[in-house]
């Protein structure tokens, strides 16, 4: 009986083309539309990377150590950090202009150095260009103050040798890509518009809702048999559609990290969120489809623009002002859990929100199952 | 003796309103029962009270001897239902469409597919079998909805008005298929405000008004029950006023009306009425156009009980 | 006036969704975007800061000296812990680019010179390796620790140490902006009206296109046809419909920025802006025009219509500025409504007088899409006649 159920539902559902290709089409073609604005956002402006910057020598001679130097952070390796080019003055300005150096360091009367905009790579370079500048400083204060000459040599070996004086730790192994939130968020918004068919669907499982769930309420298979039917089916297209967009997105290049099992089970809780939602919406009674779908798109994009859809930081901005509605809106929790599960390398926090999750489904569904168990009605 | 539905003291109220109001109702095994009354008039609330759709406030319902609850998966398998909005998915065929509703009947696969075939021939589908429900016209979508409906054999068949919009053609294929499944055994609940077909088909008639059962019975015995038994209708002109006591003297006539075109007289009894209006008109040499009489119908019938037509 | 009576009737059913999208836009704008709007104008260079959260357990001399000097560099904040899942979302949040962890000792150990390694047991940051923010941040740490350090090792006590390291540490490199690098000031009207098209967008198609739809059921079109009421009548009347949901639209934001900018919107400048909401109205409501034609149920007009609106402000500068677009994402952009919007926008930010011309041309763009929307529809509602009448 299930299994009839599930057959003709799923049938039904896969021959609704139009609202197929579009639950298909359209998070592959919003994950497009965001990788191609700032896929590479996150390479290009904040990572480091190397600076490519001219040096235009204007006093020869005066700059030998300096440019020793810029000789060793320009050296080929790890830690390479400037990629230089001797340019004449007018070159140098050209090149800045249309961007092909990031900066010019004028070797003249006194150092200078000329960026673009206000950058925080500028302010990179100026600052590592400065730590030379109060090196040498320093060590001429040294050397003023009657310092031995192996003092001297070990404060120069200390002031260029490299070694960090302190600790760096990083926090997280994943990807620290802010922007992923947006492609996160893709999958929030798509989940919750599974809410669409659900509404349909659930309009023709009620004898209040309608003929169709008339004569289906009126035979003797069992209500939570066919509604689970109804479901299981609304379920397998939903989640096939986020696998896709999910696999689509991996292939474009979004990190969202390894762990795929965790991204499946979020996509899974994810799409019986946003079916539930819709079964609960659907099953209101004296209101038309398009109303009930009016409704699911409202809340729908709600939550998802409460979890960055249309601008990250707002997920962060609730985080700090009232945390608790972060840990009920369904979208945000499905956000945070690609992230902790991107991010962290302890799964609490991750489980934590599937927790939630799932908690949610269970929620909606349980009021579902009360609203659509088989009843008589007090009118039709 | 065990009824194929039994409805007792039935009430029903939304608010206000009183649908239902103290229905009583027994319809044998083997009948075709006619549900018959005005828009309004319960029709539709007593199937779906009997069908445990809705809730009532007071009475009993039993299907072949049995209550029927929400739950009565079992005596649900013997019912079929046909209701007056076509119930089916439009993303499936004709023949997916019959095989669902079946299927939520009956699970053995083989013996689903000879009955698919069978309701779909008995609606007389077989060429729209790969249709879907939006290329069919409104006589054949009914057709299906009757084959949903039945497809699965059921003992007691509930027909809601099935031939709401209906062209005459499709309306007589349904008409004869209910009759053939009456013959293959089957009981039959037929609703309709439609009196023809009611006289047509059933067998046995409640009129239904104001949520009450007034009348109950076969045609005959319906038509009996009123004091109308033939009714005459004479065209003339310029009756004098005083005409109409010697006309209201006549035997058996009971009541005479005159709208200064037509007369119209009604009898309760006799046989040979229309030979002796002839005889007076002569007699009273009077000039007239034509005559006819009629015998009475359900319309009358509703109409002497509850005083107002079925189709107001 | 049937036909636009109606209209309104049906159009009242989707005020909902239309508030929805008014409320979306005012959080993010008033409550998000335009609160971190820099308006001063850049003319000469600044460094720039990072956000960074101190945890110092030695509590002395030598670190309350490191987290003064930081703290002029950069922007000190606060968080909650330094747990490291506090720390990370801090971090991935952009709350803060570094945080600091000082363990006692950390004096003691700069008095005794200790080597870098040792020192480095004793000051950790926490931070994203490898950006630039990260990177900076380090590099000022590092430049100070060192120094600091170095000076201590020569002999200097604790306190000498820490004046010689911040004598040391003033000396800077004189740093200037090239010409094109200044910017004007970042103006509050731009990112409002920059929101505004995709709010635009989605609230036209979504509101617009399924009432639309109701005149285009075969149903009632037919029964509309077969009346007395003359076809082109019907049309007229639905394009008034529409075209004065549009002025609503268009009065009720020019009313809010109006009322949220006053002055700045009383003159050429805000003209132009308001021209440029004009037109790209049109826009929105031949768009809606055309979805209506495309789409025939509620769910799939939504999906059309997010898809559209959310990808054109993400490829046209609306949610990421354009000036980290690629080429190939601003060749596509060509092709979309948005950019030239959003291109007027960005013209009307600086001084535009000698851009009237490329002003023009950016409006004569918006018309060209409006009438290529509108073809795009006819054509598509002409097919669907013929097909209904094969």
């Amino acid at each position: 009986m299930f299994f009839h159920n599930y057959r003709y539902a799923l049938q039904s559902i896969l021959r609704k083309k139009s609202s197929l290709i579009w639950t298909l089409l359209f998070p592959i073609a919003l994950a497009t539309f965001m990788y191609l604005s700032f896929g590479e956002l996150y390479e290009t402006e904040e990572r480091l990377s190397i600076i490519p910057v001219a040096v235009v020598s204007e006093n020869e001679g005066a700059y030998g150590e300096f440019d020793a130097f810029l000789e060793a952070l320009s050296a080929e390796g790890d830690d390479q950090l400037l990629y230089v080019r001797r340019l004449s003055r007018d070159e140098a300005e050209k090149a800045l202009a249309d961007e092909t150096v990031r900066g010019v360091i004028i070797e003249g009367e006194e150092l200078t150095l000329w960026l673009r905009e206000n950058s925080v790579e500028g302010t990179v370079l100026k600052t590592v260009l400065e730590q030379y500048l109060q090196s040498e400083a320093f060590v001429r204060g040294l050397a003023a103050s009657g310092a031995t000459p192996q003092e001297l040599l070990a404060a120069v070996e200390a002031l260029t040798g490299g070694e960090p004086y302190y600790t760096e730790t990083s926090t997280s192994d994943g990807s620290q890509d802010l922007y992923n939130n947006f492609f996160y968020a893709i999958f929030a918004m798509s989940c919750l518009f599974a809410s669409f068919t659900a509404v349909v669907r659930t309009s023709k499982l009620q004898a209040n809702l309608g003929a169709l769930g008339m004569r289906r309420q009126l035979s003797p298979a069992g209500r939570m048999t066919m509604v689970g039917a109804e479901f299981a089916a609304m379920l397998t297209v939903q989640f096939a559609a986020e696998l896709l967009t999910l696999g689509y997105m991996l292939l474009l290049g979004v990190e969202m990290g390894e762990r795929y099992l965790g991204m499946f089970a979020v996509l899974f809780l994810g799409s019986c969120v946003g079916i539930a939602q819709g079964i609960i919406i659907g099953s209101i009674p004296r209101l038309s489809e398009d109303a009930k779908t009016g409704i699911c798109v409202s809340i729908s994009m709600l939550l998802s623009c409460m979890a960055d859809l249309v601008a990250v930081g707002i997920k962060g901005l609730i985080e700090r002002s009232v945390p608790f509605l972060n840990r009920i809106n369904p979208a945000a929790l499905l956000t945070d859990a690609f992230y902790a599960l991107n991010c962290y390398d302890t799964p609490k926090r991750f489980l934590t929100d599937l927790g939630l999750l799932a908690a949610i489904t269970a929620l909606l569904l349980g009021v579902s199952g009360f609203v659509l168990r088989r009843n008589r009605y007090a009118s039709l | 003796m065990v009824y194929a539905v039994e409805v007792a003291n039935l009430v029903k109220r939304y608010r206000e309103l009183v649908a239902l109001d103290h229905f009583n109702l027994q319809i044998k095994e083997g009948e075709i029962f006619g549900l018959l009354g005005p828009n309004g008039s319960g029709k539709t609330t007593t199937i779906n009270c009997i069908l445990s759709l809705l809730s009532y406030d007071k009475g009993e319902i039993r299907v072949f001897g049995q209550e029927m609850r929400p739950d009565s998966y079992e005596l649900r398998r013997e019912i079929g239902v046909v209701m007056q909005n076509v119930a089916v998915f439009d993303e499936l065929t004709v023949e997916e469409n019959v095989d669902y509703f079946c299927g939520l009947y009956v699970s053995d696969k083989a013996l689903r597919k000879t009955y698919v075939n069978e309701a779909i021939e008995f609606v007389g589908l077989q060429e729209f079998r790969k249709f879907r429900p939006k290329k069919l016209s409104g006589g054949l979508l009914r057709r299906l909805n009757i084959a949903c409906g039945i497809a699965h054999k059921p003992k007691l068949i509930f027909f809601d008005e099935p031939t709401v919009a209906v062209d005459p053609q499709s309306r007589n294929k349904i008409l004869e298929g209910i009759e053939r499944l009456n013959q293959e055994g089957a009981t039959v609940v037929y609703t309709s405000h439609y009196m023809e077909e009611v006289e047509q088909i059933c067998t046995r008639i409640a009129i239904m008004d104001n949520g009450r059962n007034v009348a109950i019975g076969t045609v005959e015995e319906l038509k009996r029950m009123i004091k109308n038994t033939e009714q005459i209708t004479v065209e003339i002109i310029g009756l004098e006023p005083e005409r109409r006591a010697e006309l209201e003297a006549l035997t058996h006539v009971y009541q005479v009306d005159y709208d200064g075109k037509l007369l119209k007289l009604s009898y309760a009894g006799g046989n040979h009425n229309l030979e002796a209006l002839l005889d007076y008109l002569h007699g009273a040499n009077l000039c007239y156009g034509s005559v006819h009489s009629e015998l009475p119908t359900l319309n009358d019938v509703f109409l002497e009980i509850t005083g107002k037509g079925l189709r107001d | 006036m049937q036909v636009f009576k109606v209209y309104f009737q049906i159009l009242r059913r989707h005020v909902g969704q239309i508030f929805l999208y008014v409320g979306i836009f005012a959080v993010i704008v008033f409550g998000f975007i335009l609160p971190s709007v820099d308006t001063n104008p850049v003319e000469s260079f600044t460094a720039k800061k990072c956000l960074f959260a101190v945890f110092d357990s030695d509590k002395s001399e030598a670190s309350r000296a490191l987290i003064g000097w930081l703290s002029e560099k950069h922007e000190p904040t606060e968080i909650a812990n330094d747990r490291e899942a506090t720390v990370q979302d801090a971090l991935y949040n952009r709350n803060v680019y570094g945080v600091l962890r000082i363990s006692e000792g950390y004096e003691a150990a700069l008095a005794a010179g200790a080597s870098a390694g040792e020192l480095a047991k004793r000051v950790e940051l926490l931070t994203v390796p490898g950006t630039l923010t990260g990177e900076l941040f380090a590099t000022d740490l590092n430049r100070y620790l060192t120094l600091a350090a170095l000076s201590c090792r020569s002999g200097a006590s604790v306190t000498e140490a820490l004046a010689a390291t911040e004598d040391a540490l003033q000396i800077s490199l004189k740093t200037e902006l090239s010409r094109e690098g200044a910017e004007s000031a970042q103006s509050k009207l731009y990112y409002f009206f920059s929101y505004l098209s995709y709010v635009f967008a989605v609230m036209s198609v979504v509101s617009i296109a399924p009432v639309l739809n109701v005149f285009r059921k075969p149903e009632v079109h037919t029964r509309i046809s077969c009346s007395s009421y003359p076809f082109h009548r019907m049309n007229w009347e639905l394009l008034l419909g529409v075209f004065l949901t549009g002025l609503f639209f268009l009065a009720f934001f020019g009313g809010w920025a109006g009322i949220v900018f006053g002055g700045e919107l009383l003159c050429a400048r805000g003209a132009l802006y308001l021209l440029n909401l004009l037109l790209y109205l049109a826009v929105g409501l031949a768009l809606a025009y055309l979805v209506s034609q495309l789409a025939t149920t509620q769910d799939t007009i939504n999906m059309i219509a997010n898809t559209i609106s959310l990808g054109m402000s993400f490829l046209c500068g609306v949610f990421v500025p354009m000036k980290y677009l690629g080429d190939t994402v601003l060749a596509i952009a060509h092709f979309l409504p948005a950019y030239w919007y959003q291109k007027t926008l960005m013209l009307l930010q600086e001084d535009y007088s000698g851009e009237m011309g490329t002003i023009c041309g950016n409006f004569a763009m918006l018309v060209l899409f409006v009438a290529a929307f509108v073809a795009a529809g006819l054509v598509a509602a002409r097919q669907k006649s013929l097909r209904q009448l094969a």
